[in-house]
């Protein structure tokens, strides 16, 4: 059986951990900043006096003008995450998270060794920690189990058998499916309010008027495809960090503490020489916040000039002083090596690097952009005449 | 006559021409060509579009 545990407004439970008192009070993640100014998730408090999350800033305070905005915190959210899946781990089951406060899991080879599904689930709820007001939903497949969960209460499990799938989508609110705002107003101008609703829709005819994600839409609320779970691979713990007696904003003094922190990091014996995947540059703020931003790079490298361009510039979006700076290798490659050319490549090689790196420029930049320069009358007194631009998307 | 060709001025006019054509489809072409040497020895060739009444530098 595939299991989900939900643990709802996971970022602001962990911008609270520091706040503790306000778990009571009326509060609400505050917008990060240069975003659109819309509230995060809200307290159960907050949410009784009516402010809902995703409502405008004003809005929320003129409802409830004792509203507390909690700043983002994203790296205490990060590692309080990262403590739950290892935690999940420890149990014994593998992990594979969807986002922050979402986890999937399988709960099939855990069943024997504590007893059952149900014995399984709970142990993986106790694991999580009573804390968080998690939630366990269970089913055949991932979609049904996201719901179930979805629909459960604070520490409740939920399992939904496959014969009982239809009849338990069937009455849950369109706003589970993934699909965008628009095309959900859209599906209820059309008078279809719920899963039930729409499963019953003919599926060419819901994919000829929503597309493509109404036609996944239109899969989900009939349960979703059958997917197995794949479990992630552990994150490396690969940490240097560094603290300001007084708090930094020189971008130049930051990119000098980020060398040295690269420095120590891939000076580290146990990197083994193994290439940096994903790299993550964090910093805890003057005035208690925190700010983090994660890097995958596309070619894995130990070059420290790479590493350092490819993450360097992730500092001029800093929003405040910082007092502390921390550089974390999330993810290594397995292998530590490249393999070397004994001869220079030609030819075909050539061609297949080039095509690659075509093909790389069209993805990014769009069809139409990689051009040919083709000559049609070189005689031509014009010379703008004498050659045309070819698109080339081959 | 130009006078200047990005701010340099120009020493000498080696050759001057016409260019009229495609005088039959929406973009026609009307054109005066001048090949000039600026005062630093650049050799350049500059022309004005009568059509839209403008100096262009010519670098094909």
């Amino acid at each position: 059986m595939i299991a989900c545990i939900v643990i709802p407004g996971f970022d602001l439970r962990a911008a609270l951990c520091r706040r503790p008192s306000l778990r009571l009070a009326p509060a609400a993640l505050a917008p990060e900043e240069g975003s659109e100014p819309l509230l995060g998730p809200v307290t159960a408090a907050a949410g009784a006096l009516g402010v809902q999350p995703g409502m405008r800033l004003g809005e929320g305070l003129a409802l409830c003008p004792s509203l507390v905005l909690v700043d983002p915190d994203p790296a205490t959210a990060e590692r309080e995450w990262e403590a739950v899946l290892r935690r999940l781990e420890d149990v014994g089951v593998a992990v594979e998270p969807a986002e922050r406060g979402v986890v999937f899991f399988e709960t099939r080879g855990v069943e024997r060794l504590y007893g059952g599904v149900e014995a399984a689930l709970k142990k993986a709820l106790g694991a999580v920690g009573g804390s968080w007001d998690a939630r366990v939903g269970a089913a055949g497949r991932k979609f049904t189990a996201l719901a179930a969960a979805n629909v459960a209460r604070a520490g409740q499990i939920l399992v939904v058998s496959d014969e009982a799938t239809r009849d338990f989508l069937a009455p849950l609110p369109l706003d589970l499916l993934p699909l965008d705002e628009p095309r959900q107003q859209e599906l209820r101008e059309l008078g279809v309010r719920r899963l039930g609703e729409l499963a019953g829709l003919p599926g060419g005819a819901v994919a000829e008027r929503l597309g493509p994600d109404g036609r996944r839409a239109w899969s989900l609320a009939r349960g979703g495809e059958r997917r197995r779970i794949r479990g992630r691979r552990a994150p490396a713990e690969f940490v240097e960090r560094l603290e300001f007696s007084d708090a930094v904003g020189n971008e130049l003094t930051l990119r000098r503490a980020f060398s040295v922190l690269l420095d120590r990091l891939l000076g580290q014996p146990d990197r083994e020489g193994r290439f940096v995947r994903k790299a993550a540059i964090a910093a805890r703020l003057v005035g208690g916040g925190s700010w983090r931003r994660t890097v995958t790079l596309r070619d894995p490298t130990a070059d420290r000039d790479r590493l350092r361009a490819a993450l360097g510039p992730k500092l001029a979006e800093l929003p405040a002083p910082v007092v502390e700076l921390r550089l974390e290798l999330v993810q290594l490659t397995e292998s530590n090596g490249q393999q070397l050319e004994l001869l220079r490549a030609a030819g075909a090689e050539l061609d297949v690097r080039l095509k690659e790196g075509l093909r790389q420029v069209r993805a990014s930049t769009g069809t139409g952009s990689v051009n040919t320069v083709v000559e049609v009358a070189p005689w031509s007194r014009i010379p703008e005449a004498r050659a045309l631009f070819v698109p080339r998307d081959d | 006559m130009p006078r200047y060709v990005n701010r340099q001025p120009v020493a000498l006019i080696r050759e001057e021409w016409r260019v009229v054509d495609r005088w039959w489809t929406e973009e026609p072409v009307s054109r005066r060509y001048f090949e000039v040497v600026l005062e630093s020895g650049q050799n350049t060739v500059v022309y004005r579009d009568e059509e839209r009444s403008c100096w262009y530098t010519q670098r094909a």
